[in-house]
């Protein structure tokens, strides 16, 4: 398999819509690019949504084999990467909302975004730096979901504005506000808990 | 005034302030936030699902090709059981005595609310409404099964063949819009249809074009997967699509003879 990733020279060139023509034609290593392209993308969108990593490489996974096999329904009005994201965000909220799951991380007691690594701070406030990165995902995931999806799928720098309004369902303007509010209620408990510039930040 | 401009002025400060401390702060929460979420797959789940993906297509293609045959044969051996089971009837159809069950079961049937408001309903939705959907189910079927012989046979060489398979939903529309509209046309009529050994041969010609049908869409599907075997040269294709012509065209004119020539 690993010939399909070294061998993307050309077909690295060739647009989405002929990439799908040609998967739909039996072309599997046309798909395959597509799931290079968009891997990424597909992933944090899922942690976006589950703040797991291994929960958000099943999804990716599952979203990639159900668009696969829905690959004939894609019309072609929105671009593949939307139509793909929006599968993957209604698998990935399928799976937030599934009861075994919320009950293993219940009792787990597992951090949103726990496996994610912050930012590398100076060696003197290395302690500081990731209480406070501790604290933010604690926050994070306090902050309701309708402000938590905009802002993590919008941090992940993946996503336009438009492609986020078409995968949350929401207008743009309604998109904007969430992710400002979320920044703002955020900003907001951190200086509550001492977090300021010039006291205890890094 | 001097000091009303300063405290003006102090309180710009302060605003400023807290402007600036706030855009820190929501600078530090972008970077440590988009930190987080700058998480990439791990590299070998690419191998894994291109191979799941391969799995997959290889799968649902077996699938496929085998389902639509299956289902088919099935639909074929039914249609056979009946035309066999009322073949039956017809050896001790003459003894009033002792009528057979299914003879018994069929003037029940006959005499149900339903086939009486059928064979008796003045509204158009009865009788003339039933049939008008049986020979529209015919028409899409036999249609669409044409087309598709006569393509196999040469002509519109223009055409992919194998692209004819996306007709295959609309003839099993019709098929089933044909198979229920005919039931409910032999619920009314069912004793006298099946004294009819033309019903019997009618039952039995659907029942092979069904398996005819079942062949070819089996046919188009191995070609379209393998698109460099021209598969419509061959003498196999050419053999059913003659035998498919043939099939439709004895079921219709068996059919049509059901209503004029009446068994014993």
């Amino acid at each position: 398999m690993p010939t399909a990733i070294e061998s993307r020279g050309s077909i690295s060139r060739v647009n989405d819509r002929e990439l799908v023509e040609r998967a739909l034609n039996g072309d599997a290593s046309a798909f395959d690019e597509l799931v290079l392209r968009y891997g990424p993308a597909a992933y944090r969108a899922a942690v976006a949504a589950l703040g797991s990593s291994m929960d958000a490489e099943d999804v990716m996974q599952d979203a990639f084999m159900l668009a696969y096999r829905k690959l004939s329904h894609f019309r072609g009005d929105a671009s593949f990467k939307t139509w793909l994201l929006t599968i993957t965000w209604r698998r990935a909220l399928r799976r937030r909302q599934n009861p075994a799951r919320r009950l293993y991380h219940f009792i787990s007691s597992r951090d949103f975004l726990s496996e994610a690594p912050g930012p590398e701070p100076s060696a003197e406030h290395v302690l500081i730096a990731r209480e406070m990165q501790q604290q933010l995902r604690r926050l994070i995931r306090a902050l309701p979901a309708r402000l938590r999806d905009p802002f993590l799928l919008a941090a992940s720098g993946q996503y336009s504005y438009e492609e986020l309004s078409d995968i949350l369902d929401v207008p743009t303007g309604t998109l904007k506000w969430r992710i400002s509010q979320a920044r703002r209620l955020l900003r907001e408990k951190l200086q509550r808990l001492g977090y300021t510039p010039g006291s205890r930040w890094s | 005034m001097k000091e009303s401009i300063s405290l003006r002025n102090a309180g710009l400060n302060h605003v400023d302030q807290t402007e600036l401390s706030h855009n820190l702060v929501d600078r530090e929460i972008d970077r440590t936030v988009r930190h987080f979420m700058m998480q990439s797959p791990p590299s070998r789940v690419y191998p894994a699902l291109m191979q799941s993906i391969r799995g997959e297509s290889k799968r649902s293609r077996n699938r496929q090709a085998a389902i639509v045959p299956a289902f088919g044969l099935v639909t074929a051996a039914l249609l056979l059981v009946v035309a066999f089971g009322l073949a039956q009837q017809l050896a001790v159809r003459n003894d009033p005595a002792a009528p057979g069950r299914v003879i018994l079961l069929l003037t029940q049937m006959s005499n149900t609310g339903l086939a009486r408001w059928i064979n008796e309903s003045e509204s158009v939705f009865g009788y003339p409404g039933i049939l008008f959907l049986h020979t529209f189910g015919l028409a899409m079927v036999v249609g669409f099964s044409i087309a598709i012989d006569v393509r196999l046979l040469g002509v519109a060489p223009g055409i992919p063949a194998a692209s004819l398979r996306r007709l295959f939903p609309y003839i099993w529309f019709g098929f089933w819009v044909n198979a229920v509209s005919g039931l409910l046309l032999f619920m009314a009529g069912g004793p006298r249809k099946a004294m009819n050994p033309l019903f019997e041969i009618k039952l039995a010609l659907v029942a092979l074009g069904v398996v005819a049908m079942s062949l070819i869409h089996r046919q188009l599907f191995r070609m379209e997967i393998q698109s460099e075997f021209k598969w419509e040269d061959t003498r196999k294709s050419k053999f059913l699509a003659y035998a498919s012509l043939a099939i439709w065209f004895a079921a219709i004119a068996a059919g049509r003879l059901l209503a004029y020539v009446h068994g014993n």
